[in-house]
């Protein structure tokens, strides 16, 4: 399920559209995903008392259908109603502020609510909060203490689990287990980053052979700032193999038939609904999706989360200053491939270092992708600014002044167009660039969103060889040129220039930026590993002090397990030199 | 970028398939009970499409093929009517419901469009609850024939992009 962060109305209908198709299949229990009524994360609105509230009012209007399947949904709760205990708190402050009727101050939790007919039967609270990589949800919920909550379906004791909660050896997946539970269910929002299916797989077998349950795992879909959620919700049974998946990057109802106990336990879950039996119900049971290869992975990520940062904030179309480099010619792919050609304007924009070739390879580019481009010569401007800052700058701008200048004034044209139309610039720079600030501050940093802000410029090529080999398994004509993909990198801000002047190749210099930002080793373990001492002093010393930049950078895709931003919070004012 | 007529006219065209093609299949069912909810779920289709009709005053049919195909291939691969039904909420609405969804978020619509737009998700959602109904009078099948084959209703829209949506204009 896709859900919009406070999205009420639009994610009522679609647990409706999914519990619908839920009765159509004969489901006995329809599960969704962790906060699937207002979205996740919902972070500061969670200190909102209307906000709550207009939760609480969503949980009520979808509780007004009958003769549907049960449902488990996604939602907050506060502390004392629907049998919610919390933990109280550590340090005596409340976590969000919420007035009762009495006006006392109550705590609230991150729950999956069971609806039968009757409205709440059940509810289960998340007894672990992450609190690392980009959650925060200590600082929202307080944890669920007391019993844990199994319902009873059709003689099956069904165990009740919030994300993090499955994740725990000895947890409350153990606990659930121990109490009677004969299948557990746990409601997931867990974001994409690579390599997580398989993380996810391991620990789904090493739960079911611990607690000799099947589970259900079922994991949130789509974009929210940041974050893409990728789904791929599945199912192992009892001896941890994988019997049902579900596709990734795509809202799906996956129908899984699981072999559990029977068992009397948990409070009983019934409607007045009667379980169907029609054909619809085998057709789908157990479908099991073939995974996708990492590179094509990664490719709907970066889809998925343009598409719906776009779509979810209200942007019809987007524009990109396409320089015949790599890193615009992919992210121009992107956006055709995210909102379709129509919605996505190309900007050429020359300055007196632009080679032929490059220009040229624009404008094939947007052939291509058969978007609309336009060409705005920036000479004019140039030589203006230039002039402006004679007298300042004795002479005026030089080297690398002058360098950024033209990506100022770029930026400045692109911001104006935004301004005009409401198109959102897309960015263009790669991880590689932004960890060592080989970008221009208001200049090609500037923007709406960073499309491939955590791609690192080596996978930035693997990105465009998939895209282009999908384009001729379709046989429909590769987007990039082989042109923009075989000449050396460049910003060509000044006559002859090659990223590999300034910076060393990206075939070393990616892993050696691996180790530093994404495995957060230190100058001297990456030397120990056999890197240059020269070379990872002065990589790693762009690095910390680029991070003023970086703060600075607009939002895009993540992709890594460590991506700058919400990931890698590192300070700005930084000492911590051990190298030196 | 559409605009909303071009929007508009789109989703009035998924509307008017579904009305042309349920209408027109419907007596040919062998199953009562799916005759009658297959002419229903029609006839609200075609209600919708009207509410359409009457905001754009003057707008040309024209049918969608992608929808008029998996709808066509359904009637014709059970005479009960119970794939045809399997169809509407299993791979049909839900998309419609998305590109309904899309449209609302990503064009800047009239108050009277948006009017137009929430009945019409609020008809496909009963709609879908009250195919969901009418299925449970009918036994399990192990057909694995029709099984296959309503797996493959998905995947023919899967490939010609109707994966999630019909989209928001042609």
């Amino acid at each position: 399920m896709n859900a919009v962060v406070g999205g009420f109305a639009q994610n009522v209908e679609t647990l409706g559209r999914f519990r619908a198709q839920g009765a159509l299949v004969g489901a006995d229990l329809v599960v969704t995903p962790e906060l699937s009524l207002m979205g996740y994360p919902p972070e500061d609105l969670l200190l909102k008392e209307g906000f709550i509230e207009a939760g609480a009012q969503a949980l009520f209007d979808l509780s007004k259908s009958d003769n549907l399947p049960p449902i488990l949904v996604g939602t907050v709760m506060p502390d004392g109603t629907n049998g919610v205990i919390l933990a109280p708190s550590s340090d005596g402050r409340d976590a969000v502020r919420v007035f009762d009727d009495e006006e006392h101050r109550i705590h609230v939790a991150n729950v999956l609510v069971a609806l039968g007919d009757a409205g709440v039967v059940a509810t289960a609270t998340k007894r672990l909060l992450p609190n690392y990589d980009v959650f925060d949800e200590r600082r929202y919920f307080h944890p669920g203490i007391g019993p844990q909550t199994i319902v009873n379906v059709r003689g099956i004791a069904v165990g009740v689990l919030v994300c993090e909660d499955v994740w725990t050896r000895n947890g409350p997946a153990a606990e659930l287990a121990e109490q009677g539970a004969t299948l557990l269910v746990v409601a997931n929002a867990s974001p994409y980053a690579r390599g997580r299916r398989e993380e996810r797989e391991a620990m789904l077998r090493e739960r079911a052979l611990e607690t000799n349950c099947p589970i259900a795992y079922v994991n949130l879909v789509g974009g929210q700032d940041e974050l893409v959620f990728d789904g791929q919700s599945m199912a192992v049974n009892a001896q941890g193999d994988v019997i049902a998946r579900a596709s990734a990057f795509s809202e799906e109802l996956l129908v899984c038939e699981l072999e559990a106990r029977e068992s009397t336990v948990g409070v009983p879950l019934e409607t007045l609904y009667a379980r169907n039996e029609s054909k619809a119900r085998a057709s789908h049971v157990n479908h099991l999706e073939e995974p996708l290869d990492e590179v094509q992975e990664i490719y709907e990520a970066l889809v998925m989360g343009t598409r719906d940062y776009l779509r979810k904030n209200g942007f019809r179309e987007a524009i990109v200053a396409v320089s015949g480099g790599v890193d615009s010619s992919l992210v121009a792919t992107i956006a055709v491939d995210a909102v379709g050609a129509r919605a996505v304007r190309g900007f050429s924009m020359p300055s007196r270092y632009s080679s032929e070739g490059s220009i040229e390879d624009a404008m094939d580019l947007a052939t291509r992708l058969d978007i609309e481009v336009m060409t705005l010569p920036i000479e004019d401007e140039h030589e203006v600014f230039t002039a402006s800052l004679a007298d300042v700058l004795l002479g005026g701008p030089v080297g690398l002044t002058d360098e950024n200048l033209q990506s100022r004034i770029r930026a400045v044209l692109m911001m104006a167009i935004s301004n005009a139309t409401g198109a959102i610039v897309l960015t263009t720079g790669n991880k590689s660039e932004m960890a060592v600030g080989y970008s221009t501050l208001y200049g090609d940093s500037a923007g709406g969103f960073a499309v491939i802000k955590d791609v690192p410029k080596t996978l930035v090529y693997q990105l465009c060889h998939y895209r282009n080999a999908l384009a001729r398994r379709d046989g429909d004509p590769e987007p990039i040129p082989l042109s923009v993909l075989e000449k050396p990198p460049s910003a060509e801000l000044r006559a002859d220039q090659r990223d590999d002047q300034s910076l060393p190749p990206y075939e070393v210099l990616d892993p050696l930026l691996e180790l530093y930002v994404e495995e957060d080793a230190t100058a001297e373990e990456i030397i120990t590993l056999g890197y240059d001492r020269a070379l990872v002093t002065r990589i790693t010393r762009l690095v910390d002090r680029s991070e003023y930049k970086r703060r600075q950078m607009p939002p895009g895709v993540r992709i890594s397990k460590k991506a700058f931003g919400r990931d890698r919070r590192m300070p700005i004012t930084n000492a911590f030199h051990p190298e030196d | 970028m559409a605009d909303e007529r071009e929007v508009m006219e789109r989703l009035f065209s998924c509307f008017d398939t579904m009305y042309a093609v349920l209408g027109a299949g419907a007596v040919d069912l062998s199953d009562d009970a799916y005759v009658v909810r297959t002419y229903e779920t029609g006839r609200a289709m075609g209600e919708v499409a009207l509410s359409f009709r009457e905001y754009l005053v003057d707008v040309e049919t024209s049918m969608v093929p992608s929808i008029q195909g998996v709808l066509v291939d359904s009637l014709a691969n059970d005479l009960t009517g119970a794939m045809v039904l399997f169809c509407f909420t299993m791979v049909v609405a839900p998309r419609l419901l998305v590109s309904l969804r899309d449209a609302r978020e990503q064009v800047e619509l009239g108050d009277g469009a948006l009017d137009v737009l929430n009945i019409a998700s609020q008809v496909l959602i009963r709609e879908m609850f009250a195919t969901g109904e009418v299925a449970k009078t009918e036994g399990v099948s192990e057909d694995r024939h029709w099984q296959e084959h309503a797996r493959g209703l998905s995947e023919s829209l899967d490939q010609v992009g109707n994966a999630e949506s019909f989209g928001i204009s042609r």
